[in-house]
């Protein structure tokens, strides 16, 4: 895995920066940057690359590791989960956060439900024509 | 490291000595010019060359002593020296080195300008040859005598920059008490110590030809005394610095 | 395990301006600590302190097992606000002089560094422009592996190019580990990934001290954000 073929993070200054690393990585793993069983960049590497303290980044790895999406192996490093199924769980929780966030913003401006999917589909065939 | 650092006090300092040499050589090379020689102005003039250097190089002295640390501390560098692994022993011993070094030269410099072209050339026709080798070893003594006593200046001054330092400034008033006292103070000091040396012997160095001016007295009294204060001041200024200089 | 820092009631007075009143503070081996405070709130002072340029009216200073000394200097890399060169040297003079003082100076990197910033070593100092001197500080202290790195100010009143090649290089050797450094800075933005914590001061007291990621986690407040709260200004 070579790092300069990731993207930075820019990262928002008034959010804990470890969650943000943490979903940094979950996105490469559902994106299929990173793959089930593949080694990831190295505590270091990854804090030299983002430009982020590596205690930091340790500590997004040690939340990663408690979560199930990798894991250490001693003396060679961290590596995505084995597990292909992973990549969905991962997937399907991070799906399921945006559009919970998504759908209280929309709800605020008064839309419901209905209208929401309406409109979805209504740009999703725009934009195959 | 103390080398290092005399290497760079030298490196810094080496102009104004080569510009001390110079106005001695140029009012040398005029003084020689325009007078005329006979015969016993031509052995006068090694001394007046060798006064006048004298003369110079006490003012030059007390001037390197006393502003050392100022001018560090005027271009920023005495907190770049304070902040390296080294202490007062090093900064003030490198910069006394420098000074020693300078003064060396400075004395085989003017031996040279004061000895050769006058009084070689021209005295060695007018002079026997016996009286010549007088001449040079008292031309000698003088040029020593001047070397030592800058030296012991420069010590003198360093300590005293060093206590301008460490003590609060207070006013100009205040420094010009200090100056006075410490200056008394040394003289008494210096006096005191020379009469324990009772014991050395004092050499008077006479040479026929020249009665009124070429009496030279070699006081070992004096040298002794001279290498114990510097040895004291040299101790102070080290403490000094390393306790209650700062920046 | 000991700190490798610690300071206890710190107490500094010049004349009758108090610089620091009743300073303390613990910083442990490999963190990265941020001092952050308008001028004057000491600082500097501090900094001085630590490395054994000032000596403190009172209290108690620990870094490294000792109080800060000569040996301890070996240690401990000080970047300081000023000019502190000796302007008559040539960059490569300069270099070698430093290296006469540190068994660690690698002469190799500091040659490479300054050529890659793209400074001519045959230059004088003197010549050199503001920024360029600000690399060369820099390039001096990261040549060395020292534990302890104390900048003060090191991004402050030079170029944008200069203080991000400056930002660069500090951050490549404060990651290679067991170095532990307190960078003042007004330049919060830039460090806000890098720094571990950050001691805020005023008036020579320590009015803040946290963990970065707790003031993210417990407030959502960016050090930046913390700076205008504390010191005034439009939030």
């Amino acid at each position: 895995m070579t790092l300069n073929r990731l993207e930075k993070l820019d990262f928002d200054p008034n959010i804990p920066i470890y969650l943000q690393i943490m979903n940094f990585v979950k996105k490469l793993i559902v994106r299929g940057i990173l793959k089930p069983g593949e080694k990831i960049p190295s505590v270091r590497e990854m804090a030299i690359h983002l430009g982020v303290n590596p205690n930091t980044v340790q500590k997004a790895y040690e939340e990663l590791e408690s979560e199930g999406v990798i894991f250490t192996k001693r003396g060679q490093g961290n590596f995505v989960n084995e597990a292909t199924e992973i990549v969905t769980q991962i997937k399907e929780k991070m799906l399921r956060e945006i559009f919970e966030r998504q759908k209280r913003e929309l709800q605020e401006l008064g839309l419901d439900v209905s209208e929401i999917i309406n409109f979805l589909k209504e740009s999703e065939d725009e934009s195959h024509n | 490291m103390i080398w290092r650092l005399t290497l760079k006090d030298l490196k810094e300092n080496y102009i104004s000595s080569l510009l001390l040499l110079g106005v001695i050589a140029a009012l040398s090379v005029y003084l020689s010019i325009s007078r005329r020689l006979t015969q016993p102005e031509v052995a006068m003039m090694a001394f007046i060359i060798a006064g006048l250097g004298g003369a110079l190089a006490i003012f030059y002295s007390i001037y390197r002593g006393f502003s050392c640390l100022k001018r560090e501390k005027d271009r920023n560098t005495l907190e770049f020296l304070m902040s390296l692994p080294t202490d007062g022993l090093e900064v003030v011993s490198a910069k006394f080195f420098a000074f020693f070094i300078e003064m060396v030269f400075f004395g085989l410099i003017l031996f040279a300008i004061s000895h050769f072209p006058v009084c070689k050339g021209i005295a060695q026709k007018v002079l026997s040859s016996q009286e010549l080798g007088e001449l040079s070893m008292l031309l000698l003594y003088i040029i020593l005598g001047i070397v030592l006593v800058s030296l012991l200046l420069f010590l003198v001054f360093q300590l005293f920059e060093i206590l301008n330092l460490s003590i609060k400034p207070k006013g100009f008033l205040w420094h010009v008490v200090l100056f006075i006292v410490y200056i008394y103070f040394t003289v008494k000091f210096f006096a005191l110590l020379k009469s324990f040396f009772e014991f050395l012997p004092v050499k008077t160095y006479e040479i026929v030809i020249f009665n009124e001016v070429a009496k030279l007295s070699i006081d070992y009294q004096g040298l002794a005394a001279g290498v114990l204060v510097s040895l004291i001041y040299v101790s102070l200024s080290i403490l000094i610095y390393n306790k209650k200089v700062e920046v | 395990m000991s700190p490798t820092i610690e300071v206890a009631n710190l107490y500094k007075k010049y004349g009758k301006i108090v610089a620091l009143a009743n300073v303390s503070l613990s910083i442990k081996e490999g963190q990265l600590v941020g001092l952050c405070g308008p001028n004057g709130s000491g600082k500097s002072t501090f900094l001085r302190i630590l490395t054994g340029i000032v000596k403190p009216t009172r209290g108690y200073i620990n870094i490294l097992g000792d109080r800060p000394s000569k040996a301890n200097r070996k240690a401990v890399a000080y970047v300081s606000e000023n000019d502190v060169f000796y302007k008559w040297m040539r960059v490569e003079d300069h270099l070698k002089f430093i290296a006469g003082f540190y068994e660690d100076f690698n002469i190799q990197k500091a040659f490479e560094l300054v050529k890659a910033e793209g400074i001519d070593p045959k230059l004088k100092v003197g010549e050199l422009s503001r920024g360029n001197r600000q690399r060369l500080k820099v390039i001096s202290a990261v040549s060395r592996s020292p534990r302890i790195l104390l900048l003060d100010e090191p991004f402050s009143g030079i170029d944008m190019v200069s203080r991000e090649r400056i930002m660069l290089m500090v951050r490549d050797f404060l990651f290679e580990g067991g170095r532990t450094a307190i960078i003042s800075t007004h330049f919060v933005e830039g460090l806000e990934g890098i720094l571990e914590r950050v001691v805020f001061f005023k008036e020579g007291n320590v009015v803040l001290d946290e963990i970065c990621e707790e003031l993210r986690i417990k407030y959502e407040k960016s050090v930046k954000s913390i700076y205008f709260e504390i010191f005034g200004g439009e939030k």
